[in-house]
Parts: structure tokens; sequence; C-alpha cells
């Protein structure tokens, strides 16, 4: 009786081996194609501003091109832009580094919402062109505990994003309540 | 000079691709959804399309395709997640490939009655 016992003990034990080890390779796989679709996401971010600032340095190191000083400013323009958006990038990436490294540290301080809206505007002023923000934030609106770094940083990607796909004279609100 | 059809979402690249098109002589239309891009290509009849894969509206395989179902035109697709596909050795920018991929984007025209 021992031994049919302790063989369907083992048996037991191995089916729920077998399960966990099922389970952890599924587990790795999502893993995986999250990884995959990531980079793939992560590659595409990077590609397009480099793309820019390689048609545009092309452009104007092309000495058969014929430029208005109007263009020649812009290309310019779009060059600084790119390689602003291309550094909050990688500055994002490196975030997600650290924090998946565990060293990444958030430090919340009391901070004025009309202040973080007006250095987040301020901070994509550049590359606005004809595009308007209006910032609707009431005075009346208590500080809020957060790290003005990092919800600064949040807000650029926002008005960034939100700049890209809207048409040129399109109007993006910020809007703020109590 | 070739007449040009920019097809891509992200309007610093339209508007770089087009001044450094329109800055050596090409006459250069911009289209950022694939809907778009396949109306213009009927309406204006480019010497050229530069076609973007990672379309807001659908595939650019798809606008691909499309197109092909009724014009020849040469198509550069601008695929920032290809590697798989071959660089043209006069490619511009770094993301710059060169189509149609046959399997993907067959370049005849489909069938003699269409």
């Amino acid at each position: 009786v021992l031994t049919t016992f302790a063989n369907d003990a083992a048996l037991a034990l191995e089916r729920a081996q077998l399960r966990e080890q099922a389970l952890r390779s599924k587990l790795l796989e999502e893993v995986d194609r999250f990884r995959q679709s990531l980079m793939g996401a992560v590659s595409h971010d990077l590609r397009t501003p480099l793309a820019t600032i390689k048609v545009a340095s092309s452009t104007l190191s092309n000495r058969s091109a014929s430029l208005t000083p109007d263009e020649l400013r812009e290309l310019y323009g779009l060059i600084e832009v790119e390689s602003d958006r291309l550094t909050r990038l990688v500055s994002n990436l490196l975030d997600i580094t650290r924090i998946e490294a565990g060293v990444f540290t958030v430090h919340p301080t009391p901070t004025s919402v009309q202040e973080l809206v007006r250095e987040a505007v301020n901070a994509m002023e550049p590359t606005m062109g004809a595009h308007r923000v209006d910032s609707i934030v009431p005075a009346s609106l208590p500080a809020v505990n957060v790290d003005s770094l990092l919800i600064g940083q949040v807000l650029i990607n926002l008005l960034d994003n939100a700049i890209r796909h809207s048409p040129d004279d399109g109007v993006d609100h910020r809007r703020g309540t109590a | 000079m070739a007449k040009v059809l920019v097809i891509d979402d992200d309007p610093s690249l339209n508007r770089a691709l087009r001044l450094g098109l329109q800055a050596v002589g090409h006459d250069v239309t911009t289209a950022a959804t694939g809907e778009h891009g396949i109306s213009q290509t009927a309406l204006t009849a480019p010497d050229v399309v530069v076609l973007d894969m990672g379309l807001p509206d659908m595939d650019g395989i798809e606008v691909c395709r499309t197109i092909r179902g009724w014009s020849d035109v040469p198509i550069i697709i601008l695929s920032a997640s290809a590697p798989r596909t071959e660089r043209s050795p006069r490619s511009t920018p770094e993301r710059t490939t060169t189509s149609p991929n046959p399997s993907a984007c067959p370049n005849s025209k489909r069938g003699s009655g269409s």
C-alpha cells in the first residue's frame, strides 16, 4: 500500500512540476513577445527623428539644392526640434532602465500646477510651429505632491504627442480642476 | 524633374522630405494617411511614390497593394522597422528602403483587365 501511495504521490508531484514548467515557459514566451514588440516601437520612435535629421542635414549639405532663407531656417529648425525629441526619447529609455534596475527614485514635493504646465509649454515652444496651447488652470488649484521633473516629462510627452498629431492650426487644451 | 508623392504621417519627416526634394527641383505633394495617399496617387499621377509603412489608418503594404491594383508607379518604401529589406545604396534617410518587395507588394498591375 505504501509503495502504491508513494508512486501516486511521485506521479502527482511530477505532473505538478510539468504544469509549473509549462506555465513558466508560457510566461517567458509572453515576456519575450512583449519585449520584441517594445523594441519594435522603440526602434520606430528613435529612427523617425533620425530620418528627419538625416534628410534635413543632407539637403543642407547638398550644394546643388536651391533653398530660400526661410527654407534654410526651417531645415535647421527641424534638426533642432528632432534632436530635442530624440534626447527626450533617450531620457525616457534611461528612466525605464533605472526603473527595471530598481534604482529609480521619486522625489515628491508640493508643486504648483500652474508652474508645471507653464514649464512644460515653455519647453515645447520651439516645436509648436503654428499650434497654440491654451492653458486653463484655475488659480485656486492647490499645490500637488509630485516629482516635478517626472510629471513635467509626462506633460511634455503628452504635448509632444498632441502637437504631432493635430492639424497645423490645431488647439491643445490643458485644463486643471480642483 | 519628377512628380513625387510622399505618404507619411510624421509631420517633420514629411516637411523635411518636401523641402529636400523641392530643393533639387522635384514637384512634391504629400499625404498623411493611406487613404489620402491612394486618392492622391490617382489624382496627381506621380512619377514616384515615397511610402511610409506605419500609417495611422492602414498598413503601408495594404496601400502598396491597392496602388498596384491599377498602377505601376515606382514605390519607395520608408520603414523604421524593416530590417529584412535591402537598403538602397542611394537612399538618403537611414530608414529608407527600396520597394516593391515582390512577395508583399506586387510589382506589376493585377490582371490584364484591371
